[in-house]
């Protein structure tokens, strides 16, 4: 695992602190700025970066992994973020822990409090390597929308080079906020919305939310009329697996403005950890349900992806569809991939994944 | 519950093909058409016409904005000009039966570019707004004249983000220089193969030994240039016609796994020669052979085979969006994102134009390098281009999968405003389509493995083609 | 080209001529209350392509902030086991050309905590100047003079030589960090 946070020394803070780490001598940065932090010391445990003259003292073996990186210190607390790392096309900020729905395969249980950091994000992009995605997450972050747009609609005017990728559940938009994505350019976001069945019932009982299901309509019909892009995503579970191809069938009629449908394998942590035996659908026992869903929407010219599937677990001719999709710091592979010819383009496994109650058609290819 | 207005068509013997203006089709049969056309649909018909995307409740929900989307993406919008067609020079090495456009002679003077329209056509690139080009070159035999090749290679590479390049050639004779060229990786090479070496002999080029070269030189560019890189298109004479499973084998000898199947277009030389309507029954037929044929080979074979223009019709049927740069576009907008530059600088808006135009039966171009393009004309020509507002096709069930050919129908007719019905475009699509609806529909899993291959996907799934029941 | 055609004119065609075309795209019906129509909505979005579209890039990264989260800062929780990075995923340096120097619109850095700081450097300067390594002016400002000093300091006392004012710095002197 790549770690997201690093132990630092105690730093004489009183407000959170957002910088950029450099480890080159030869400034890259020709506009010297306050945001930057020069590495000025280090040796095989601590690296010492200069903050308006003061060592931030970060514990790492390898200070020059670090160089670009965004971090964000906060007083009193002995750890930095690593927000947006550079070397890393996996940078997710971290919105809200609050949501409405409570998914039964959530990865991060929602909380009650809410911490707003969108000053603090703002100046982490402000700072992030050009061209740079960065996931926005939850939680459900549109239940901060007036936040969320007013951070959008800065960020994207002074670093029209970078692309968001909004995660949603999509019960948050109505009519008026057309204005305000109207106001964004939409080319350069991706809504990441769930949708679980084309059956109402079954959609709500997954996200357990009444009338989640009618809302998801009504809005994404918005986001699509608004020239959204689109990723829907449908994880993958024993409670959906025989509505996939239905919900083929609907996201090909009915947001076939989409421009991506992505089928997930569970990943078990969270509510998913939780609900693993009664949810885990063995899609290495069994693929003739997603690969019915991948022919109707394929065919119907809606590019259809699977995300978290390990190769193996999926017949050679459906593997095509799957990415590497696992994000670099949470992502591992087992012993039995040791050898595989394939495992340099799988997607490999969640750090949490657990073999004995996994995936029974694991084998080196 | 508001239902999109259906079309229908009988397929089959006793059904019904309906559909709607984005493309959703159904069958079903005369019970479902009566309670449609009575106002009496069931509960269980309107829960299917919602089920496919064919309904709506109100205004702007989401399987009206689902429909909008479906709708929007077939209308072909007229995009920047980015593809050009350059004929550098008329004169060719070789003379075929049914030579496309009267070309002139290999030692003949006046049918190339000079250095000044070189130029001008280097000028009219640059103006472009576009940031990625396609420039095939046709002829005569380009490859004749490498050194403007070269030059508009050169400078199309240098001034667009992205160039791709199709030389259209007779591969006959191909220098070391010419094979040095070709082999760039952003060039493509397209040639004639009509079917087999029998038919390629008698049809092109006449003695055995010019047939060797050929054939030789069609190995060394698959060689050379990989399979992906060359395309070989057969012309096909409906009255003598090679036998469909020579041509399938002939063509996966050389692994070439696409074959666009052309029936011999009745213009220069040909229109001489042959006879001019009585071919299409003969054509239908011969396809109909072919298709099965190439669904017989398909099931056992390592490296499956299309034919290009029956994957470009059930595209079209299947996938909102699926447009191609000529084939079925609706409105078919003329001088638009295409262009054709003659070799003495004329231009036109499809190679097809520039053929009619060559034969005298009408003139199409549209301006010439001197003198620009005529907007009046393009504007003139464009005025028939839409099936929406075609009083013959406003009821057609393939409406939405269909487009107008307007030159298509000049050529073999002189005029743009026959009834649809009575041309050769509408008739042969008219078939074309049932054809395709019939192949969608078949049980047969013989049928349903050659069709998943031409769709792009593992397996076929017959829901991709619904029914009532 | 002043050559014979067997049809004159476009009009003799059928073709109906300029004025009466530019027939309009008809269809269903679409209110839209942006100043681009739906249709150019839904044209626009089936034409875009992500960003490193070749390879998925873009749309390969599985969001899901699992243990990817950061805790409020005012929350309190105990110091992570440390473990050090696995840097599996590479640390090549990006090329510069990739990291854009800070737009000028970039927020300053400190604007909550240049006051702590300042009385820190302050008192950092002063001390450094009571052992005789310092001699400019005590304006909690760590320019080239406050640096060279802290250097010194830091070589003659046994600490880690960074040039800045670390929590060693602080503890020789007996400061205070917050």
């Amino acid at each position: 695992m790549i770690d997201l946070q690093l132990k630092v020394d105690p730093f004489p803070i009183v407000e959170p602190l957002v910088i950029r780490l450099q480890t080159v001598q030869a400034s890259r940065f020709p506009a010297a700025s306050e945001n930057d932090a020069m590495l000025v010391y280090h040796d095989e445990n601590i690296a010492d970066f200069d903050v308006g003259g003061f060592s931030l003292r970060v514990h790492t073996t390898d200070a020059q992994s670090l160089d670009g990186d965004v971090v964000l210190v906060t007083p009193g607390r002995n750890t930095l973020h690593r927000l947006i790392r550079a070397s890393s096309r996996h940078n997710t900020l971290l919105i809200t822990e609050q949501c409405d729905q409570k998914c039964i395969m959530c990865s991060q249980p929602p909380k009650k409090h809410h911490t707003d950091l969108f000053d603090y994000f703002l100046q982490a992009v402000l700072l992030a390597p050009a061209q740079t995605t960065i996931g926005l997450s939850g939680g459900e972050p549109l239940l901060h929308k007036a936040r969320l747009f007013e951070f959008l609609e800065k960020a994207q005017s002074a670093r029209p080079d970078i692309r968001f990728h909004i995660l949603t559940n999509g019960q948050h938009f109505d009519k008026r906020d057309r204005t305000s994505l109207s106001a964004l350019n939409m080319r350069s976001i991706l809504w990441g919305v769930p949708i679980y069945a084309a059956n109402a019932a079954a959609h709500d009982q997954i996200v357990v939310k009444a009338g989640a299901h009618k809302t998801l309509q009504k809005n994404l019909a918005i986001l699509g009329t608004c020239g959204a892009v689109l990723e829907l995503r449908t994880v993958l579970l024993n409670s959906n697996v025989l509505h996939l191809e239905d919900l083929a069938n609907h996201i090909t009629k009915h947001q076939s403005f989409a421009s991506v449908w992505a089928i997930m394998q569970l990943e078990n942590i969270g509510y998913a950890r939780m609900n693993w035996d009664r949810e885990f659908y063995d899609s290495s026992f069994s693929f003739v349900d997603v690969a019915k869903a991948i022919d109707l929407a394929t065919g119907r010219g809606m590019e259809t992806l699977l995300y978290n599937f390990p190769l193996c677990s999926v017949p050679s001719e459906y593997r095509r569809f799957c990415v590497a999709s696992i994000s670099d710091w949470k992502q591992k592979y087992l012993s039995t991939c040791d050898g595989c010819s394939l495992r340099s383009t799988c997607t490999g496994f969640f750090e949490w994944y657990s073999e004995n109650k996994g995936f029974k058609g694991i084998v080196a290819q | 519950m508001n239902v999109w207005p259906l079309q229908f068509r009988k397929i089959g013997e006793n059904d019904l093909l309906f559909s709607d203006d984005s493309g959703s089709f159904f069958r079903s049969d005369d019970l479902f058409l009566d309670r449609y056309i009575q106002g009496a649909l069931t509960h269980e018909d309107a829960e299917f016409l919602a089920y496919n995307g064919q309904a709506f409740e109100t205004d702007g929900d989401f399987a009206f904005s689902g429909f909008a989307s479906r709708w929007a993406k077939r209308i072909n919008t007229a995009g920047d000009l980015s593809y050009f067609i350059l004929v550098p020079t008329l004169r060719c090495n070789l003379m075929c039966d049914y030579c496309q456009v009267s070309r002139a002679a290999e030692n003949a003077s006046g049918f190339d570019w000079d250095r000044d329209t070189l130029e001008q056509v280097i000028n009219l690139l640059d103006k472009q707004k576009a940031n990625q080009v396609k420039v095939e070159f046709q002829g005569g035999e380009p490859l004749l004249r490498l050194d403007l090749l070269d030059a508009i290679r050169n400078f199309c590479r240098s001034r667009f983000e992205a160039a791709e390049f199709v030389v259209c050639t007779n591969l006959q004779t191909v220098s070391e220089e010419a094979w040095q060229f070709l082999e760039a990786p952003d060039t493509h090479v397209s040639t004639s193969f009509d079917g087999t070496s029998k038919f390629h002999l008698k049809q092109r080029t006449k003695t055995t030994t010019v047939q060797r070269q050929f054939e030789a030189n069609l190995d060394v560019a698959l060689t050379r240039l990989g399979v992906d890189r060359v395309s070989a298109l057969p012309t096909i004479d409906p009255s003598d016609c090679p036998d469909p499973a020579a041509v399938i084998h002939a063509f996966a000898a050389r692994s070439l796994t696409s074959i666009y199947l052309r029936r011999i277009n009745y213009q220069g030389f040909a229109r001489k020669k042959y006879g001019f309507d009585s071919a299409l029954v003969d054509w239908r037929q011969y396809y109909r052979r072919f298709i099965a044929a190439l669904i017989e080979y398909n099931t056992t074979a390592d490296v499956p085979m299309e034919e290009y223009y029956l994957t470009h019709i059930l595209r079209r049927i299947l996938q909102s969006g699926h447009n191609n740069h000529v084939d079925l576009r609706n409105p078919n907008w003329l001088g638009k994102d295409l262009l054709v530059i003659d070799f003495n600088g004329q231009l036109y808006p499809t190679d097809e134009a520039r053929m009619v135009s060559r034969i005298g039966k009408i003139d199409l171009s549209i301006g010439s390098l001197e003198d620009g393009i005529d907007a009046n004309r393009v504007a003139t020509l464009n005025s028939n281009v839409s099936n929406f507002d075609d009083p013959d096709c406003v009821h057609c069930a393939y409406k939405a999968y269909c487009g107008l050919d307007p030159i298509d129908d000049l050529s073999r007719y002189g005029r743009v405003d026959l009834p649809r019905h009575q041309t050769d475009h509408c008739k042969s699509h008219l078939d074309l389509f049932d054809y395709a609806f019939s192949l969608l529909y078949s049980a047969d899993p013989t049928v349903q493995k050659s069709l998943a291959i031409w769709i792009g996907v593992p397996n076929y799934n017959p829901k991709i083609a619904p029914r009532t029941l | 080209m002043n050559k014979k055609f067997l049809i004159p004119s476009l009009v003799a065609a059928g073709f109906v001529g300029v004025h009466s075309s530019a027939a309009p795209v008809s269809g269903p019906k679409i209110s839209n209350d942006t100043k681009t129509s739906m249709f150019e909505v839904f044209r626009q979005t089936h034409k875009y392509t992500l960003a490193g579209h070749s390879s998925h890039a873009s749309h390969s990264s599985h969001r899901s902030s699992s243990g990817g989260g950061y805790k409020a800062p005012r929350a309190t929780s105990p110091t992570p086991l440390y473990t050090p990075p696995t840097n599996r995923n590479g640390t090549s340096t990006p090329p510069s050309s990739i990291l854009p120097s800070p737009p000028a619109a970039a927020a300053r850095v400190l604007p909550g905590n240049s006051g702590a700081f300042q009385r820190i450097a302050k008192q950092v300067q002063t001390a450094l100047m009571a052992y005789g390594y310092y001699n400019g002016a005590i304006d909690g400002v760590i320019g080239a003079g406050s640096k060279s000093a802290l250097s010194r300091f830091q070589a003659d006392y046994n600490l880690k030589v960074t040039g800045t004012i670390t929590p060693q710095v602080l503890d020789a002197f007996g400061i205070a960090a917050k």
